[in-house]
């Protein structure tokens, strides 16, 4: 086999130009695929990242009235209870969960005060222990919440860069007080993201997906939220998930035992797991069915790049009867010349493939810097790629091997 | 007997008839023997040959090699007899042009699954007994007619044959390096190969113990012990 192998690069070597061209069907063919695949997968990671990822893989559960998130405000909702201990730790217990929080939570904040400066159109969350965790916060100076704080019902709170701003314009805040519906808040920390995610800004909306923030945000301890806005508040939740592929089981899971707190029978109230996932999906397919037409035009490329391995190594066999005479009056048995040619045919078409590989991640790169689309490098698609070149190295190499191990000694010995 | 052809007879089918190129071969070679066989060209001798050595399979009659009746083997067992038993030497020497004259040598020693290392060690030897142990890594375009013979040779005897079978082995080549390869095959002869050899060169025949001379397909000999009496019914008029 290996004696094979080094005949067949021998062989390969010293018709250089003939096994190029020979092998430039393959090339082009597998050259595309990767190009392919590769653009394929780049789009398909940067929607993942763009959509559902946002670096900690975080589905947010939250109540909805219809087809519409509920708009908290001073106004009593019946029909529905906080979620107990028991429902929160079952959550935390699930398959996949790596951590939950639930929280209460108002947008658009109108008293929210320091001195004279208002935070108006900020965001207030009222959270439990866990949610710096299952965010992904860091509290970056200062302090986080601690244990007391949520015994004693402690009026501390956590600002993010942008309240901080806001409110301080520059100046250390830490120990200053906001007002927050008229109550006294003691600033304990500033908190940010753990690994700044850098989302990639293309267009408007995209703007608006990472920028809603830009108001600012405080957090306070879930207990104090009775103090501010209202008793028994129903919550929201995050997950996190172990992974990104396992999020929308995660959600659909975490869901279904939140809607246990929802006791009236009739009512538009439900919690509804923001499934990003499925429409990360739905877009991924819509550009892996596009993609998959332009495969199968490679594919017979592919096919061309076969049949004319099959031509030239046919051409080989004629050329080279001597040799098979010979080495069959010397005592090779037919199934040592059929390996010859066949490991010579695979081993033209395996470079061909591999070559091709090399275009192929160049190509991709190109077509990314002219058209701005990401490329991503699939190994599984490689190692398939040179293998498809092998296996049609070996189907097409097959019929001239056989010829080849087929032909009579006296007669190849006879050719002039 | 290391040889024996019963009425051997070879036909090639061609289109609509038939070619009767060889009719009631009999022949007999002991071990040891030195055959020479002599003959117009186109009389049959390469197609005998090419029965003795198992690169074809007779028409009618039997062929028996080293007490085996191979008429009847299968194509992976002949090529395991030329492997082992036989050594072909050519007109042309047909070495293989991209290898060294060592790696030539190792060719045979590949098929039969000698190790690498085995291999080189005993082509080196083969290769100087022949004269050519300067020559190790010399394609066959760098040698001379002489001495790519000698390396044929050298392929030839290299799985150590019983038979060598040499057709005009010294047809392409001058006097000088005929009259060497002449003496190798005496050589040989002398530690007990059996040697079968086409020529047309009655000077290199006379080195022969024995010879026998092929006519229009027809095997003959002064020597009865090679080549007995044919015994059956004349040959049809239309066979001739
Ligand atoms: N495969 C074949 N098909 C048809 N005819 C053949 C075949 N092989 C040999 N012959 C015929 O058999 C006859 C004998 O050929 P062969 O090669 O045995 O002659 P030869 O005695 O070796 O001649 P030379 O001395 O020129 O080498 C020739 O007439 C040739 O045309
Ligand atoms: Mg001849």
């Amino acid at each position: 086999m290996r004696d094979n192998l080094i005949e067949a690069l021998q062989e390969i070597w010293s018709h250089k130009m003939r096994s190029f061209l020979t092998m430039l069907g393959v090339i082009i063919g597998i050259a595309s695929i990767i190009a392919i695949v590769s653009t394929i997968k780049g789009t398909n990671d940067q929607i993942m990242k763009d959509l559902v990822g946002k670096g900690n893989n975080n589905v947010s559960i939250s109540l909805y009235q219809g087809d519409y998130e509920y708009y908290f405000d001073e106004e009593q909702v019946s029909g529905i209870t906080q979620t107990t201990e028991e429902q929160q730790e079952e959550i935390r217990s699930l398959d996949h969960v790596e951590d939950a929080t639930f929280y209460n939570f108002r947008s658009y904040v109108d008293s929210l005060s320091a001195g004279s400066q208002n935070l108006s159109g900020g965001k207030i969350y009222g959270i439990d222990e866990h949610f710096l965790n299952t965010c992904g916060y860091v509290v970056y100076k200062g302090r986080a919440f601690v244990e007391q704080d949520y015994n004693n019902n402690n009026k501390v709170a956590l600002l993010d860069s942008t309240a901080a701003d806001i409110l301080f314009s520059g100046e250390n805040p830490i120990g200053e007080t906001i007002e927050i519906s008229g109550e006294p808040f003691i600033i304990v920390g500033l908190y940010q993201q753990k690994t700044a995610f850098e989302p990639d800004i293309q267009s408007l909306s995209d703007y608006e997906t990472y920028y809603t923030d830009s108001y600012g945000t405080v957090l306070i301890p879930n207990v104090d939220w009775a103090i501010c806005f209202r008793f028994d508040e129903p919550q929201n939740a995050y997950v996190r998930a172990d992974e990104t592929e396992n999020m929308s089981d995660v959600g659909k899971a975490a869901q279904k035992v939140m809607q246990q707190c929802i006791t009236a029978t009739d009512t538009e109230l439900k919690y509804t797991a923001e499934d990003l996932t499925e429409e990360a999906k739905q877009q991924q397919q819509l550009s892996n069915s596009t993609n998959n037409l332009l495969i199968w035009v490679a594919s017979i490329a592919l096919l061309v790049g076969g049949i004319g391995v099959m031509n030239i190594m046919l051409v080989s066999v004629t050329e080279r009867t001597r040799e098979i005479g010979l080495k069959r009056s010397l005592g090779a048995r037919r199934r040592r010349i059929l390996m010859q040619f066949l490991t010579e045919s695979a081993v033209l078409t395996s470079l061909g493939g591999a070559l091709g590989v090399v275009i192929g991640i160049v190509m991709a790169k190109i077509i990314s810097q002219i058209s701005g689309t990401p490329v991503g490098i699939s190994v599984p698609a490689i190692l398939v790629s040179v293998g498809f070149s092998m296996i049609i190295g070996i189907v097409f190499g097959l019929l001239p091997s056989v010829k080849a191990a087929n032909l009579n000694p006296i007669d190849a010995l006879r050719r002039e | 007997m290391i040889l024996e052809m019963k009425n051997v007879y070879k036909d090639f089918p061609q289109g609509d008839f038939t070619v009767n190129v060889l009719k009631h071969i009999n022949i007999q070679i002991q071990e040891g023997d030195y055959v020479a066989i002599t003959g117009p060209s186109g009389s049959g001798k390469t197609t005998m040959m090419n029965l003795i050595g198992c690169l074809d399979s007779v028409t009618k009659g039997q062929m028996i090699l080293d007490g085996e009746d191979v008429s009847s083997y299968t194509d992976n067992q002949l090529s395991d007899l030329r492997l082992h038993k036989i050594g072909f030497v050519f007109q042309n020497f047909e070495l293989l042009g991209q290898k060294s004259a060592l790696k030539n040598v190792c060719v045979p020693l590949a098929f039969a699954g000698v190790p690498k290392k085995e291999q080189y060690e005993r082509a080196k030897e083969a290769l100087e007994r022949v004269g050519l142990g300067e020559r190790l890594d010399f394609r066959p375009n760098q040698l001379s007619g002489g001495q790519k013979q000698r390396v044929a040779i050298a392929r030839a005897m290299i799985n150590r044959p019983r038979i060598l079978l040499a057709d005009e082995p010294t047809g392409a080549l001058d006097s000088a390096s005929g009259k060497a390869v002449m003496e190798l095959f005496q050589q040989l002869n002398d530690e007990g190969t059996t040697i079968i050899m086409i020529t047309h060169d009655a000077d290199v025949a006379a080195k022969a113990k024995r010879r026998a001379v092929m006519r229009d397909g027809v095997l003959t000999s002064d020597d009865p012990t090679l080549v007995p009496p044919y015994e059956g019914e004349e040959v049809p008029e239309d066979d001739k």
